[in-house]
């Protein structure tokens, strides 16, 4: 259950997002663990595609790159690659506590999400403040 | 008013129109413009209102966009129920990508899944559908319904509509009622114009008229003086040449003398005919004294026949028409068969190819109107008509007018006397009677005579008696009162011729004088005008005062009122009109001596 409103929010947080490179297709890079299998894609409202990428470098071409640790590549490493690229990282805190600028937690029985916008600006990218009114937590 | 102005009228009239009829079209467009206003004001306004709508569902789906994608149903609530809050929305509803409706209300009637946007109208309200958009990215649809305008609102917006279409209304109205009364109002002005113009008519035809009888009473006037004077000459005239001839006939005959007596008859005639002249521009200047007696109309009219059938000569034919029971008039006979034969002459001289000349007697009766329209004035009442029509030229009404004026004549010159219908109109004036004229030209012309009808006491006419010639003679006294001198010595050297004895007085006082010198009269022969203080009338009533019972005779050419009641004589009162010949004068003295009381035929008193 969580998982599939987790899929479609991935796809829909570039949308309050601005500075993401433009193009045609959503890229949504997966680095560690998921199951979403096809879930992101489905969800997906625009053209979706999902990368399963061992590590994530600037040159990965990701719009959105969901870190949850892989074998060659930790939150944080991953994090730290991207930083200062229009990247939109998302963590879980079911992967850690390392927070990217989207970072999911269950509250409630519901998926919500932190903001960081200090991680968001170092890539240059402004998030919506319609999206930060709905996080829990907003840091700045 | 003259046709002029009514034309100016009538020019009123139709700018007035043109007035109004613009006036009409203005309010008409004024109505008009006023609907295009109003649509083109409501089409505004509700496209406004939808733009504001639409404005509002965008605001609307800016806010609920992250809590629709991020499924925040507490925010997306919280964001409706903040936006139920407006007033001009009744209902807002969200739907997310799978169509599924989220609304504050569950009955609502609009969570059908929109398929794309639009702004819609239901039963005044607005549906507006926007899709929430976040970047190009779709994620449902905002649904927000409108409330409906309030009734005060409907009404502010569509009061100035109304208030613009009831004042061209009222305008279109107000002008039609007042077109409406103008146009009375000018009916009745042109109905008054009319009126007046047609009283302008009769009084100008009432003007003419009068104009024309004035005309008639002065033309009877100078042809009355003339007449007078020249009756006066002629008796002299004639008196002089009776003189002459008996004078002749004592003389032995021969060949001079025949010729003498030949031209002494000659002038006679001469005089005679001046004489008929006379009397009868007396008669139309109505102051030929009238004898008048109690007629029956049919009888005078039987009696005149042959006369008449011999003056109109064998082409034409006399029909008479007397109608049963008409009344009887008061005429003087011989005047009446004067105006009857001058009828015919004329009515001949009109049928120059022969005709018909028809006489018709009836009862009649003149109403007030008829009595009102005519000019020299008549009395309403019975009057018996006598009609002399014929089949002749007629006449035109240039003509008609004239043809009662003495001296006016259409036959050629030395034929007529312009006399004859000039005697006709003065003879029935004077009787206090009616001519009317009818004549068509080609057709022919009728005459018709209306004399009142006479009720009362028949007075039988004095039977005439021949008396010879030698048996009128006299010893009896005689004051004669005459102020011609030349009429004087006539008269008083016939009655002297006569065997009386005659006392000359030339007016009044020399006839008192008489008096006084001890004549005692047996009759009194005075003429009715006279200058210094006494008529003839006057004298008479002098000398019965002096306790003197004489009988009167009167002479005149010329009568106004001295003896002469409205035109007519006084029984009892006898009367010798000018000129008068030898015989006339020596019969009628004797006649009136011979009556049996001589002290009652004096003048009765007024």
């Amino acid at each position: 259950m969580d998982t599939a409103v987790k899929a479609a929010f991935i796809t829909k947080f570039p949308a309050f997002a601005q500075g993401l490179p433009d193009g045609g297709v959503l890229n949504v890079c997966i680095v560690g663990q998921d199951d979403f299998g096809a879930a992101i894609e489905r969800a997906a409202a625009t053209r979706v595609v999902v990368r399963r990428l061992p590590a994530v470098t600037p040159a990965s071409g990701c719009h959105v790159a969901y870190v949850t640790g892989s074998a060659r590549q930790s939150v944080r490493e991953a994090l730290a690659a991207v930083a200062g690229h229009p990247v939109l990282t998302i963590t879980d805190a079911g992967a850690g506590g390392t927070r990217g600028m989207i970072h999911f937690v269950v509250a409630g029985e519901r998926v919500r999400f932190h903001v960081d916008t200090i991680q968001a600006e170092r890539s240059r990218l402004q998030l919506s403040s319609k999206l930060l009114a709905l996080a829990l937590s907003v840091r700045r | 008013m003259t046709m002029m102005e009514s034309e100016d009228l009538g020019r009123l009239r139709r700018t007035e129109r043109r007035q109004f009829q613009l006036v009409r079209v203005s309010a008409v467009v004024l109505l008009l413009l006023g609907l295009l206003l109003g649509i083109g004001r409501e089409a505004a306004y509700r496209l406004q209102a939808a733009e504001a709508a639409e404005v509002q569902a965008d605001i609307l789906a800016g806010a609920i966009s992250a809590p629709l994608a991020f499924e925040d149903r507490t925010t997306l609530v919280q964001a409706l129920r903040a936006f139920q809050r407006n007033p001009d929305i009744a209902e807002a509803i969200v739907f997310d990508m799978r169509g599924q409706a989220i609304a504050l209300r569950g009955d609502s009637q609009h969570l059908v899944p929109p398929s794309e946007a639009g702004t819609l109208r239901q039963d005044g309200r607005l549906v507006v559908t926007r899709p929430v958009v976040e970047e190009g990215v779709p994620f449902g649809w905002v649904r927000l319904v409108t409330t409906r305008d309030p009734l005060p609102e409907i009404l502010g917006r569509y009061l100035a509509l109304g208030l613009m279409t009831l004042i061209a209304a009222l305008l279109l109205w107000f002008a039609s009622r007042m077109a409406i009364r103008l146009e009375q109002r000018a009916g009745q002005l042109e109905a008054a114009n009319a009126r007046l113009r047609e009283e302008m008519a009769q009084r100008a035809r009432a003007e003419e008229a009068l104009r024309q009888s004035q005309k008639m009473e002065a033309l009877g006037q100078l042809t009355g003086g003339v007449a007078h004077d020249f009756n006066n000459l002629l008796t002299v005239i004639m008196g002089g040449l009776e003189t002459i001839g008996r004078q002749l006939s004592k003389l032995p005959g021969g060949a001079e003398s025949a010729r003498v007596l030949r031209a002494r008859d000659m002038a006679l005639h001469g005089a005679e005919r001046a004489a008929t002249l006379t009397q009868r521009l007396l008669a139309f200047s109505r102051r030929q004294p009238l004898q008048p007696q109690t007629l029956d109309p049919n009888r005078l009219v039987q009696g005149l026949g042959e006369l008449l059938r011999r003056s109109l000569g064998e082409t034409i034919d006399l029909e008479t028409v007397l109608s049963a029971g008409v009344w009887r008039i008061q005429a003087d006979a011989v005047q009446l068969e004067n105006a009857m034969l001058n009828l015919a002459v004329n009515a001949r001289d009109a049928m120059p190819e022969g005709g018909r000349l028809t006489i018709e007697t009836a009862n009649t009766a003149l109403d007030e109107a008829y009595a009102d329209s005519v000019p020299e004035g008549l009395a309403p009442g019975q009057y018996v008509m006598i009609a002399v029509t014929d089949t002749g030229a007629g006449m035109p009404r240039e003509i008609l007018k004239q043809v009662f004026e003495p001296f006016f004549t259409t036959k050629e010159v030395g034929k007529g006397t312009g006399l004859g219908l000039s005697q006709v109109y003065g003879f029935v004036r004077q009787s206090h009677g009616h001519v009317a004229i009818y004549s068509e030209v080609g057709v022919g012309t009728t005459i018709k005579i209306y004399l009142p009808r006479h009720v009362g006491e028949e007075a039988e006419p004095e039977p005439s008696r021949a008396v010879g010639v030698d048996l009128l003679v006299g010893d009896e006294r005689i004051l004669l009162v005459e102020d011609h001198d030349d009429l004087r010595s006539y008269s008083a050297g016939i009655l002297r011729e006569l065997g009386y004895e005659v006392c000359e007085a030339r007016d009044g006082e020399a006839a008192l004088a008489c008096l006084d010198k001890g004549f005692r009269p047996d009759l009194l022969f005075t003429d009715v005008v006279l200058p210094g203080g006494y008529n003839g009338r006057q004298i008479a009533e002098a000398v019965a005062a002096r306790g003197i019972a004489v009988p009167v005779l009167f002479t005149t050419g010329y009568t106004r009122n001295a003896i002469v009641h409205n035109g007519r004589l006084d029984p009892g009162v006898d009367l010798i009109t000018k000129p008068f010949t030898f015989e006339q004068l020596a019969e009628k003295v004797r006649r009136i001596l011979d009556r049996p009381s001589p002290a009652q035929a004096g003048p009765e008193t007024p």
